[in-house]
């Protein structure tokens, strides 16, 4: 290894051992509930993530994951968030869960404000959450779904054992056993299993790939969540039996009323059954809006490259590709990384114009950042409707930056 | 930095892709290994205390006047001390200086018979260090031949083989090692090469372990999808094995190499110790602990046993922290320091 | 030489299911019962079908990387299956394989460059002084840079990795290369740059691929002919414009309408077919699709139905072929 690599390592694991120090003083000394409680900004909401930074500290460097996301779950919607791998978003999901691996992985800035009661406006800052009460809310309150169903469940315990055990350890009702097992034959009926009872008393391998993930969607609705993550749950599963379970989805959204944080890379199954969509590109949401929005109008040109992407509807002509690849993680820089692979950026991303009055924000109203911000940074989120925001420095004239 | 109207901020422009991958850090995976390990205090420990009773028993009698079997003498009248080349005249006179305590002169003290301990000590090192090295190079050559076969060829070969496995691994150890050494009594063999004899046995014994770690390796890797991908392309057997199945299976051989390495000195210590291992005159850290079978010894010259009966404990701990730390760290899913 | 680089003649594979002590064959899963199809040089075929279906098996099977158990693979003339061990090897070269997971299919010790050349170098493809630039140069070709050769696997993403297994298999010069599931692992926007790279190679150098595939848009954007597998047998087969727009087998248009459009005022009814895919040990009897289909009557429970042409090229299997 050349000497200046030596060097850099060294330097990664000084820098690496002291934020280790500093962030594990900052988050596990006992904390007192004044730090955690807080209000909603909006009470229809069920979760509120608040500009999110996860990162990761590697032997070769500081993995920016998640820089800067900001979106909120509404009550009984499902959101949708979309993006590649490398992108962020099972971080994210992992982020709200507190399941990072520690020490590598951080939050280092940022609120999850988690409503735990309906309609009200406390709220528990999930970042600052002592580990105990965490606990309590996870697989409780929010629960997930996790990718690959057939290493979800434990193989050596049935599927009655695994369905009880979740309602167990969370049982704040009290109920008995013989009650238990009645929620969980329930739950099964719930999520179409048609041989409930005798589905309770097999094991994982027993059953195909599709039984298996219902049985998960059944783990994750035991409890009655408010907030249901679920990461990639079809791409593992075959086209017919993907149908089925987004199907079943569609069905168990009209019944339940939490909401759901679906994370895949599909836009199809985006279109299918969320009613908001992120989409996020290296750490960030570059454009979210409702699903109309998104796929009528897509405005960030990421967007509009992965829409072009998909094989279908093209006919022998050559597949659009947005070329070049996902940036290094490793120290992303501060303006858009993504016009290096754009074919539509614009001089804006690149200049470092000052915003002030006789420049191109017109007036501070326009850019909504503080005076000296610069055009060649990243760029804000700007509104193009109510619902409809898009990070992208052409949409300087059309929107208010936020 | 400029500041430029609105329209001309929304001209195109065209940004080649900025990247760094030329000159990213990167690292081989052996790199990695040796990063993961190097941060590891305990492997880092075992590894200074091997080297330096390596250093110890090799270098140190370089340095050291006496030698291992030498009878050193006391004279009767002068009471000055003799050793065996001196004057035979004077000799005749003098008593052995049998159990003398750790003094200048002799910085561990004599033993029974009137030799030197630090010396004893020191190639008493070399040998429990020698025998571990031969056997478990025994035991690699053998193991990894039979258990590759094995693994390979699968069938009866595999079958025959892990038979004679079984077999093998199910004889008693100490009683076979009695007899070994009332045999080779009998057919009077030197002391000397009785210790190669027994190292030899010794291998020949636990291949076992390493053919049933090796075939097990192949048979996992085998399935993989980068070996199915060897098969495709077409490269012959021989090629296969040594450029993919080996340098895969690797860290799993030297982690394994490494704890027997401890198990094996142990071992020894304690055939030496029953008197079957290695014998007098030569030095073996075994065979100096046997001494403490004798009461008075035990009771009042702890200055004869205690010492080799540490050694034992420190090397054998610290190739098991090396070990370990060889382990975590070439076990690719360890997350974490 | 009749000119197609591979001919398939009623390929079967059994795997034997072994039960008790003894570990008796009690009875087979078959998993390809008999298939049938030939490439031409420079066609793209595709094959499609969920798992179990035996697809997978059928691309491994007709290369002798498993054990046949019946049937013919010609490929380039030559029959594969009746080759001694060291003729087949040296033949490999024209056969090649790309795999599914870019995350397994490369050993994790040996560095691009190695894992590129090792079998060029063992075959003899080009000189050993040349070996090095031919290896860059297919690098570029398959857009990896010059000082990705010294890199190990584990610092490249899904992408750049299939990548080097597309170089692998380039670098022998195949006639026949039999792509698995080789984009199915990866990212929306990488999938479209992987399947640029491999229709480009298939034009600038003749190449014929079996593209088996589960996911029908790639399918249907790649392919010049489409045939679709269910359980080990094929159940439709026709050239792809054909195939998409008379879908005639129920099977084929549950496939084609199970896949999520991104078109969010299109949530049409689709159709959902009940129940799982069965196992291939125990088909089901007739017609092996009959548990899951709408249109079952007595017929499709006893008779297995013929796999016949319904229209010129366009080849079907089912008692109750929706209407064309």
């Amino acid at each position: 290894m050349a000497e200046n690599q030596r060097q850099q390592l060294r330097h990664i694991k000084r820098f690496n051992n002291k934020k280790f120090k500093e962030l594990t003083a900052k988050y596990q000394r006992r904390v007192a509930p004044s730090e955690y409680e807080t209000t909603m900004r909006d009470p229809n909401n069920v979760l509120e993530i608040d500009n999110l930074h996860t990162y990761f500290y590697t032997d070769v460097g500081t993995v920016n994951a998640v820089s800067g996301v900001t979106i909120d779950i509404p009550q009984g919607k499902t959101v949708g968030i979309v993006g590649e791998s490398g992108c962020g978003k099972s971080v994210t999901s992992l982020s709200i869960l507190r399941l990072l691996q520690e020490p590598q992985g951080q939050i280092t800035a940022g609120q999850l404000r988690f409503n735990p009661s309906s309609g009200g406006t406390k709220a528990l800052d999930l970042v600052k959450l002592p580990p105990a009460k965490m606990d309590a809310i996870r697989g409780g309150d929010i629960t997930m779904i996790f990718q690959e169903p057939m290493t979800t469940l434990n193989p050596v315990f049935t599927i009655g054992r695994q369905l009880d055990e979740v309602l167990k350890y969370h049982n704040i009702n009290k109920l008995s056993s013989r009650q238990v097992a009645a929620r969980s034959v329930e739950m099964l009926e719930t999520v179409g299993i048609a041989n409930a009872r005798g589905v309770y008393k097999m094991y994982p391998h027993e059953l195909s790939g599709g039984m298996r993930q219902r049985v998960v969607i059944a783990m994750a609705l035991m409890c009655g969540p408010k907030l249901i993550i679920a990461d990639e749950p079809t791409t593992a599963l075959d086209v017919t039996i993907q149908a089925q379970i987004l199907d079943l989805m569609r069905l168990l959204k009209e019944k339940i009323s939490a909401s759901i944080m679906l994370i895949t890379h599909d836009l199809g199954v985006v279109a299918e059954i969320a009613d908001f969509v992120a989409v996020m590109y290296a750490g960030r949401i570059v454009e979210q809006g409702t699903t109309r929005d998104i796929f009528h109008n897509p405005a960030h040109p990421y967007t509009i490259g992965l829409m072009k992407s998909r094989p279908s509807n093209v006919d022998g002509e050559r597949l659009y590709a947005i070329p070049g690849n996902l940036p290094n993680p490793i120290g992303l820089p501060d303006y858009c990384f993504f016009r290096g692979r754009c074919n539509s950026a614009v001089r804006a991303c690149e200049t470092g114009a000052v915003c002030g009055t006789d420049s191109i924000c017109g007036t501070n109203a326009v850019c909504g950042t503080s005076a000296g911000g610069s055009a060649g940074a990243y760029p804000p989120m700007f509104a193009l409707s109510d619902t409809h925001k898009s990070a992208c420095w052409r949409h300087i004239g059309e929107g208010a930056a936020l | 930095m400029e500041n430029i109207s609105l329209a001309d901020a929304l001209q195109p422009a065209s940004f080649h892709e900025e990247t760094d991958e030329g000159s990213r850090l990167f690292l081989t995976p052996w790199q990695m290994v040796a990063r993961r390990f190097f941060s590891n205090r305990m492997a880092l420990f075992g590894m200074a205390v091997l080297i330096v009773i390596a250093l110890f028993s090799f270098a140190g009698p370089l340095f050291y006047a006496y030698s291992e079997s030498e009878l050193f003498y006391i004279d009767k009248e002068t009471g000055e001390e003799l050793r065996t080349t001196g004057d035979s005249a004077r000799l005749a006179t003098s008593t052995l200086a049998s159990l003398q305590k750790p003094s200048l002169r002799h910085i561990l003290g004599t033993n029974r018979l009137g030799q030197d301990m630090l010396a004893r000590l020191m190639y008493g090192g070399r040998v429990s260090l020698l025998v571990g090295f031969v056997v478990v190079f025994v035991e690699l050559l053998l193991g990894i031949l039979l258990g590759g076969l094995a693994g390979y060829y699968r069938g009866l070969v595999d079958s025959v083989i892990m038979r004679v496995v079984d077999i093998i691994s199910s004889i008693p150890l100490i009683p076979l090692m009695l007899i070994m050494s009332s045999l080779l009594i009998t057919l009077q063999i030197s002391t000397q090469h009785k210790i190669y004899v027994t190292m030899f046995i010794l291998g020949a014994l636990y291949w076992t372990g390493v053919s049933r770690m090796v075939r097990g390796s192949i048979l996992s890797l085998r399935e993989m999808e980068f070996m199915q991908a060897a098969d495709a392309t077409g490269i012959r057997a021989s090629n296969k094995i040594f450029h993919h199945l080996i340098p895969n299976m690797l860290p799993n051989l030297i982690v394994l190499a490494t704890l027997d390495l401890g198990g094996i000195i142990l071992l020894e210590s304690t055939l030496s110790f029953l008197g079957v291992g290695v014998g007098a005159p030569y030095a073996s850290w075994g065979n100096m602990v046997s001494t403490v079978n004798d009461s008075e010894i035990m009771q009042h010259f702890p200055h004869v046993w205690v010492a080799p009966g540490i050694c034992i404990l420190i090397v054998v701990l610290a190739f098991n922290f090396v070990g370990d730390g060889l382990r975590d760290a070439t076990d690719p899913r360890m997350k974490g320091r | 030489m009749s000119g197609n680089v591979l001919e398939v003649k009623d390929l079967k594979k059994y795997f034997p299911v072994r039960k008790g002590m003894l570990s008796r064959t009690v009875t087979y899963a078959r998993a390809v019962d008999g298939v049938s199809f030939s490439i031409a040089e420079g066609q793209t075929f595709g094959l499609v079908g969920e798992s179990g279906c035996g697809k997978t098996t059928v691309g491994r099977t007709l290369l002798r990387l498993i054990a046949p158990t019946g049937g013919q693979s010609l490929i380039c003339g030559s029959d594969v299956f009746a080759l001694g061990p060291e003729e087949l090897r040296r033949m490999r070269p024209q056969m090649q394989l790309i795999f599914q997971d870019p995350y397994s299919s490369l050993d994790p010790r040996m560095t691009i460059g190695e894992i590129i050349g090792e079998a060029p170098r063992e075959h003899g493809i080009v000189p050993k002084a040349d070996l090095r630039a031919y290896i860059l140069d297919i690098m570029k070709r398959c857009e990896l840079r010059a000082y990705h050769f010294d890199r190990y696997p584990h610092e490249f993403s899904g992408g750049q990795r299939q990548r080097v297994c597309i170089a692998r298999a380039l670098a022998l010069r195949p006639k026949l290369v039999v792509a698995d599931e080789p984009v199915s692992a990866l990212d929306v926007s990488v999938q479209a740059q992987i399947i640029n790279l491999m229709r480009d190679l298939q034009q600038e150098r003749g190449l014929a691929y079996l593209f088996i595939s589960h996911d029908l848009s790639v399918v249907e954007y790649i392919s010049d002919y489409v045939a679709v597998m269910y359980l080990g047998v094929i159940v439709e087969f026709a050239p792809k414009k054909e195939f998409f727009n008379n879908p005639a087998h129920p099977y084929t248009q549950a496939l084609l309408s199970a896949v999520p459009s991104p078109n969010p005022d299109n949530r049409t009814r689709r159709i959902i077919l009940k129940g799982d895919i069965p196992s291939p040990v125990k088909p089901p009897s007739g017609c092996k699709f009959h548990t899951r289909c709408w249109r079952c009557t007595d017929i499709c429970k006893t008779d297995i139905p013929i796999y016949e042409e319904a229209r010129p090229g366009h080849y079907v299997a089912c008692h109750h072929r929706l209407a064309v």
